[in-house]
């Protein structure tokens, strides 16, 4: 073993001193393996982050170059705040997560419980079912627009076959937030589905058993037994789902382009569309990070939520 | 017996109806949009819609003629999702070993801004990066693009092989120290090849969320270097009534990440949902 010269591994004996050599080269190794990881982050994550907060104090329009980037504090968020159409926009956004991740939800849970049972040939449906969240979204949207078409859509043609009238899917201003939120809920809904299904797998069966010994219905079983038991994932499901649905886009984009007028406009689109259809940089960046903290916040209540119980 | 024998049945029957229904609503805009691809024009706008009709390969003849230019399309959704799987691999490898094996105050915070950065909006970052971008002149290029998908696809992967690493026993590690492996034999050697099925999730799902990904393609690209993805929704606000052409080139963007889902279905669910409960 080679002599350690530095004074303060000198002092302890060769082998610890040895060991103490391994040690340090570890913990540089392990700090040299996360060097990448934090550089990328710092540029494409914190950078633009802050980035971002600065833009937002300004009234930056990429149309208007001759102005230069106006600093204004925070004037587009005053601007915001007193605008109707920012309320409407807020309304549109909250619509369409309660009601999407709702419907998820409930039909997710409903189809794990059926599922819930060792049938053959589940692997292959699982595997379908895997199909809408994988399907590229643009190309999931794309399809809905034409199934949704008034005058030779498919669904037209399902309802006539049942005697129903067709509605205007995308064009009638009260039915388009909801012809987006079923395309979310059709993209998603497997999502919830299989992980509550191997949330439920999980549960002994013999607790189940007991509890139909004990003569409690099925109902009771799955209000005092089944729910609480899979309570801390319902709570990742909708934390998860609740976040991704502030941030829905393509749909939107592809289905109705925020229309008609602004039916189906939310905070996402409209930070968009100001930004890339407008140019006012400053103004869809303050909304951006309005977004941002709702997002957030939510996401803070709901795992503190989660975690107490 | 046999009274109990038949209600088994009839359960299981109408379970299997359910799930027959389910099946239906879940997949039939996939079989729908796949089957327009094979119509002409004037089957497709036809009413009530044609389930039987004569295929025609004109459409997808019509997509790689080169009359417009999807084949360059395509080739960039394969290079940026390349491009961001790679980076993505290496650079979750190292620190998701390094954030499951050696943890300090200092490494807690960076698990959490990974976290957080789950919620992050796409639109929040793209402001920035589009006008970083246009001042440096990275503008419209496919490095612009990779860099920006890495800023969601990175956090998920590092979550997914740190989660893979922290399920190796450490034992193994350990004894082979005792035996006198260095840390780079350790990694390189020992838990990289036992965290291969980890990689191989992140590396699907890296590559799955970077072809399908939307918003970032569509502001940062330029007439070149549009992906498949942003090509597709393009057609969303034309007047051009070429659903055939249309549905073929959706189809084609769709194709690999079905044929991913019908190989790799195992490690799929264990990236998709695995990835997501471990938050």
């Amino acid at each position: 073993m080679k002599p350690i010269s530095r004074s303060f591994l000198a002092k302890k004996n060769t082998s610890l001193g040895a060991g103490q050599l391994v040690k340090n080269q570890e913990t540089f190794a392990y700090r040299l393996f996360l060097i990448p990881l934090i550089l990328v982050l710092v540029s494409v994550t914190l950078y633009p982050l802050l980035y971002n907060v600065y833009i937002s104090l300004t009234d930056l329009q990429l149309t208007k170059p001759y102005r230069g980037i106006p600093f204004v504090g925070l004037e587009n968020y005053a601007k915001l705040f007193s605008s109707s159409h920012f309320y409407a926009t807020l309304t549109n956004t909250l619509l369409m997560v309660v009601g999407s991740v709702a419907l998820q939800f409930l039909l997710g849970l409903a189809l794990a419980l059926l599922l819930n049972r060792s049938l053959r040939g589940f692997g292959v449906v699982r595997t379908l079912l895997l199909l809408p969240m994988v399907v590229t979204p643009t190309v999931a949207a794309l399809t809905w627009s034409l199934m949704y078409n008034p005058s030779h859509g498919v669904l037209r043609y399902f309802l006539s076959v049942l005697g129903l009238q067709s509605p205007q899917w995308l064009s009638d201003p009260s039915l388009a937030l909801f012809s987006i939120i079923l395309v979310d809920v059709w993209e998603w809904t497997p999502f919830t589905m299989l992980l509550i299904l191997s949330e439920l797998h999980s549960v002994p069966a013999d607790v189940y058993e007991a509890a139909q010994i004990d003569g409690a219905s099925g109902l009771q079983i799955l209000t005092k037994i089944t729910i609480p038991l899979i309570k801390p994932l319902i709570g990742v499901v909708l934390l998860i789902r609740t976040m991704d649905t502030f941030k829905v886009f393509e749909k939107i984009y592809v289905l109705t382009g925020g229309g008609p007028g602004a039916a189906t406009e939310t905070l996402m689109f409209s930070a968009y569309r100001q930004a890339f259809g407008l140019f006012k940089m400053g103004y869809a960046a303050s909304i951006s990070l309005i977004l941002l903290v709702i997002v957030l916040s939510l996401n803070a209540l709901m795992l503190k939520a989660t975690q107490t119980k | 017996m046999l009274s109990k024998k038949i209600r088994k049945l009839l359960s299981t029957t109408v379970i299997w109806l359910f799930i027959i229904f389910a099946l239906f609503f879940f997949l039939f805009p996939i079989y729908w949009i796949i089957q327009m691809a094979f119509k002409t024009n004037v089957d497709i706008s036809a009413f009530p819609p044609k389930f039987l009709f004569a295929p025609t390969m004109d459409n997808f003849a019509y997509v790689f003629s080169g009359v417009q230019p999807y084949t360059r399309y395509l080739l960039n959704s394969i290079l940026v999702s390349l491009g961001v799987t790679i980076f993505t691999l290496i650079i979750s490898a190292l620190a998701g070993y390094s954030l499951s094996r050696h943890q300090t105050k200092a490494t807690r915070g960076l698990i959490f801004s990974i976290l957080i950065s789950r919620a992050l909006p796409a639109v929040t970052i793209a402001i920035p990066m589009y006008l970083t971008f246009r001042n440096i002149g990275l503008l419209g290029t496919r490095t612009a693009i990779i860099l920006a998908h890495l800023s969601f696809i990175l956090p998920m992967s590092v979550w997914i092989t740190k989660s893979f690493f922290d399920h190796i026993p450490i034992e193994i590690e350990e004894a082979a120290k005792v035996d006198g492996a260095d840390i780079w034999y350790t990694f390189f050697r020992i838990a990289l090849p036992l965290a291969r099925p980890g990689l191989i999730s992140a590396g699907i799902l890296s590559m799955i969320f970077s072809w399908n990904e939307f918003l970032f393609s569509l502001v940062l690209s330029n007439s070149n270097t549009r992906t498949m993805s942003v090509a597709v929704a393009s057609f969303a606000g034309s007047v051009s009534l070429d659903w055939g052409r249309m549905c073929a080139a959706a189809v084609i963007t769709i194709t690999p990440m079905i044929i991913f889902t019908f190989l790799m279905q195992r490690y799929l669910v264990r990236g998709l949902l695995g990835g997501a409960v471990k938050g």
